[in-house]
C-alpha cells in the first residue's frame, strides 16, 4: 500500500441535466424554449438568488452563451439551476452522505416535476412540455450526469497526471459499476445487433481520460475546476481538488442512485490510502464497456491486465472484496460516512446480479425495471423487433418526469420499489440544506443577507457589497473548501436579516475579505486600503 | 432473456436454461408488480412513437 499523508471527506455534489423538448416540434429544436418556461416556473415555485451576468442576452435576445445560462441558486436547499446547452441542468448541494445525495436529487426532481406540471397547465395539449430524466434521445444525442467528489490535490494529481495504475484501477471500477449505475438503453448506434444494452452513456465514451465533456467523451475526466478552487484548502490545510465523474447514468431507482455514489465514496478513499491493486486493471477498458453493456445477460466478459476473464459482475466482486477489507481495517473513518452500509447494500446487489434475481433486481436497479417493463410489453403486444420505435418510445417514457405518463413514477407510486430514504428525508433536503457542507452556509447567507446586496455566487464564492454613505464597498467571502461553513460551525450565526455593519462583522468572521479592485455601481473603484494584517484594520476609499 | 435481433450472446448457449426459467418467473411477477404500468404503456400504444421520437430530437449536452 503506498498511501498519501492526507485524506479528506468524500463529499459529493452532482451536476446533472434532463432532457426536455416540446411535444408536436418534430423537427425538433425548441428544447431552449422547453428548458427556459421550466427554469421560469421552478423560479416562481422556489424562489432563487439569480447570477444575472451569466444571464446577460445576446443581440438577438436569445442568451450570449448557450453554456451556463440564467444560473440561479436556491436559498431553500443551497442547490442551483441553469440552462446549458438548451437542458435544465440541475446542481445538487453538496453531501456528505450518500443517502443524503438520493434524498437531495429526489427532492430536486420532486421541485422540477411540479414546475411542470405547473407550467404545462397553462399550455395546449398539443404544446405540452416534455421532460425526461435520461441520458440521450436515442438519435444520437446525449447529456450527462455527473458527479463531483471532493479529493485531495495529492490524488487527483496521482490518478490523472503521474500514477497510470491508478488511472487504470479508477476507469476499471467505474466502468464495471455500470452493472448497478446503468438505466437502460433500447439500441446501439454503434452495433445495430444490440436490442437492449445496460448504460445510456456507455456508447458514448470514447476515450480513457480528458477534459472535454461534449464531445469525444472520457470514462475518467480531468477537468480541473472549482467545486472547490484550485487553490482550496481544508480545515487542516490540505490541498484539495474536485474528481468529475461523467461517466454513469441518470438514477431513479433509489438503490441504483445510492450505489452511483457510495462506492464511489470507497473507491476514492481507496486510492487515497493507495490500496490500489493493479490487477484490477482492465486490458481494453473502453472494449469492456461496450462488451458489458451491450449484454444485459451479465455473461460477457473482459480480460483484466493480468489475463483474468472476468464479467462486470465478477471484477466488481473483486472490488467489492477489497473494499471490504479497507473498511473493516478502519480505512474509511472519517471520509465516507455508514461505510458499513454502503458496503451492505453493494454487496447484496452484487449477489442478485451473480444469481441474476431479475425480480429482486428489478426493484432496486433501474436498467433491470425498464427491461422488464419492455419485456412485457413486447410479450404482450407481439412486438419482436427491438427495433420497433414503440420500444424506444417506452424507453423515453420510462424517466418521463410527467407522473401522470412517467412509468418510472407510476411504479414507484404502488411502492414497489425498495427504497434508502424517505419521503420525510426527501422533503427535508427539499426545503433545508444539508448540515455538513458549505451547502449549509451558502443556502443561509442567500435567506438571510438582502438579494440587493449579493453581487454574485458560485460554488467557491459569494461577493457582496455593502453601500456606504458616500462608497460601496465590495466584499468576497472564499468558500474554496466544501467543509466551511457547516451548520456546527457557523453556530447561530446566520439568523435574522443581515445587512450593513453586521454583514461586513459576519463576513470577517468567516474569512471573508473586501474585494478592492471591483467597479462599484456608481462607476467608481471601491479600493479598500489594509494598514496591517487584518483586513478590518484600514479603510476604503473610491477613486 | 434476448436482447439481440439477430444472434446470442457465443457465452449464452449453456445459460440459456436458467435464463428461461428466470425471464418466465420474472414475467409472473412483473405481471402484479408492473401493472402500474400499464396505463402509460397503454397510451404509448395507442399513439404515434415515430412522431414523438422526432420531436425529442435535442442539442447534445455534457
Amino acid at each position: 500500500m503506498n498511501g498519501h499523508r492526507h485524506r479528506t471527506p468524500k463529499i459529493c455534489g452532482a451536476d446533472i441535466e434532463l432532457g426536455n423538448f416540446i411535444v408536436g416540434s418534430e423537427q425538433g429544436g425548441r428544447g431552449a424554449e422547453a428548458a427556459s418556461a421550466l427554469l421560469a416556473a421552478l423560479h416562481d415555485q422556489v424562489g432563487a438568488v439569480s447570477d444575472w451576468r451569466s444571464a446577460a442576452t445576446g443581440a438577438d435576445g436569445g442568451p450570449r452563451n448557450r453554456r451556463d445560462w440564467r444560473r440561479s441558486h436556491f436559498p431553500s436547499n443551497g442547490a442551483c439551476a441553469y440552462i446549458d446547452l438548451e437542458h435544465l441542468e440541475l446542481c445538487l448541494p453538496e453531501v456528505g452522505s450518500a443517502w443524503d445525495h438520493v434524498a437531495a436529487w429526489h427532492g430536486m426532481l420532486g421541485q422540477v416535476q411540479r414546475a411542470l406540471v405547473a407550467v404545462n397547465a397553462a399550455r395546449a395539449p398539443e404544446d405540452r412540455i416534455r421532460v425526461t430524466v435520461n441520458n440521450g434521445d436515442g438519435l444520437g444525442n446525449s447529456w450527462g450526469s455527473h458527479l463531483d467528489f471532493l479529493v485531495t490535490r495529492e490524488v487527483f494529481d496521482d490518478a490523472v497526471h503521474r500514477r497510470p495504475h491508478y488511472l487504470g484501477w479508477l476507469a476499471a471500477f467505474q466502468i464495471s459499476a455500470l452493472v448497478y449505475t446503468g438505466q437502460g438503453r433500447v439500441g446501439s448506434h454503434l452495433d445495430p445487433t444490440v436490442g437492449y444494452q445496460i448504460g445510456q452513456r456507455a456508447d458514448f465514451l470514447e476515450t480513457m481520460i480528458a477534459p472535454q465533456t461534449t464531445f469525444r467523451r472520457p470514462v475518467v475526466n480531468t477537468r480541473d475546476e472549482a467545486l472547490s478552487g484550485r487553490s482550496a484548502l481544508g480545515p487542516d490545510g490540505v490541498p484539495l481538488a474536485r474528481l468529475h465523474v461523467i461517466c454513469f447514468d441518470s438514477a431513479l431507482a433509489q438503490v441504483s442512485c445510492l450505489l452511483r455514489v457510495g462506492p464511489m465514496q470507497l473507491a476514492l478513499a481507496m486510492l487515497e490510502a493507495g490500496a490500489v491493486n493493479p490487477e484490477r486493471c482492465l486490458d481494453d477498458p473502453l472494449g469492456a464497456l461496450r462488451r458489458w453493456s451491450h449484454d444485459p445477460t451479465l455473461a460477457a466478459k473482459a480480460t483484466t491486465i493480468g489475463g483474468a476473464s472476468l464479467s462486470a459482475v465478477d471484477l466488481q466482486r473483486r472490488f467489492f472484496e477489497d473494499a471490504t477489507r479497507f473498511v473493516e481495517a478502519g480505512g474509511a473513518e472519517g471520509q465516507v460516512p455508514h461505510a458499513e452500509r454502503i458496503l451492505a447494500i453493494w454487496g447484496e446487489t452484487l449477489d442478485l446480479l451473480a444469481r441474476r434475481d431479475w425480480p429482486a433486481l428489478a426493484s432496486r436497479l433501474d436498467w433491470v425495471l425498464k427491461l422488464t417493463l419492455l419485456e412485457r410489453t413486447r410479450r404482450r403486444a407481439g412486438l419482436d423487433d427491438w427495433s420497433s420505435p414503440v420500444l424506444k418510445h417506452l424507453d423515453h417514457l420510462y424517466g418521463e418526469l410527467d407522473p401522470e405518463t412517467g412509468l418510472f413514477w407510476a411504479i414507484a407510486g404502488q411502492g414497489g420499489l425498495d427504497r434508502v430514504v424517505t419521503e420525510r428525508e426527501i422533503e427535508h433536503l427539499t426545503s433545508e440544506p444539508p448540515a455538513d457542507t458549505r451547502a449549509y452556509g451558502r443556502a443561509m447567507l442567500l435567506r438571510h443577507v438582502p438579494v440587493d446586496t449579493i453581487d454574485s455566487v458560485d460554488w467557491d464564492s459569494l461577493r457582496f457589497h455593502l453601500r456606504r454613505r458616500h462608497r460601496v464597498e465590495r466584499w468576497k467571502l472564499d468558500l474554496g473548501s466544501p467543509l466551511d461553513l457547516t451548520r456546527d460551525s457557523l453556530g447561530g450565526r446566520l439568523t435574522g436579516p443581515i445587512d450593513g455593519d453586521r454583514l461586513e462583522a459576519l463576513l470577517l468572521s468567516l474569512g471573508g475579505e473586501p474585494d478592492p479592485w471591483r467597479v462599484s455601481s456608481a462607476g467608481t473603484v471601491a479600493v479598500r486600503v489594509t494598514t496591517g494584517d487584518d483586513p478590518y484594520d484600514g479603510y476604503t476609499t473610491t477613486i | 432473456m434476448r436482447t439481440r435481433q439477430d444472434r446470442e450472446h457465443p457465452d449464452d448457449s449453456e445459460r440459456q436454461g436458467d435464463d428461461d426459467a428466470n425471464l418466465e418467473r420474472l414475467r409472473q411477477q412483473a405481471d402484479d408488480f408492473l401493472a402500474a404500468g400499464d396505463a402509460a404503456i397503454e397510451r404509448a400504444l395507442s399513439s404515434d412513437s415515430e412522431a414523438f421520437l422526432r420531436s425529442s430530437r435535442q442539442l447534445g449536452g455534457q
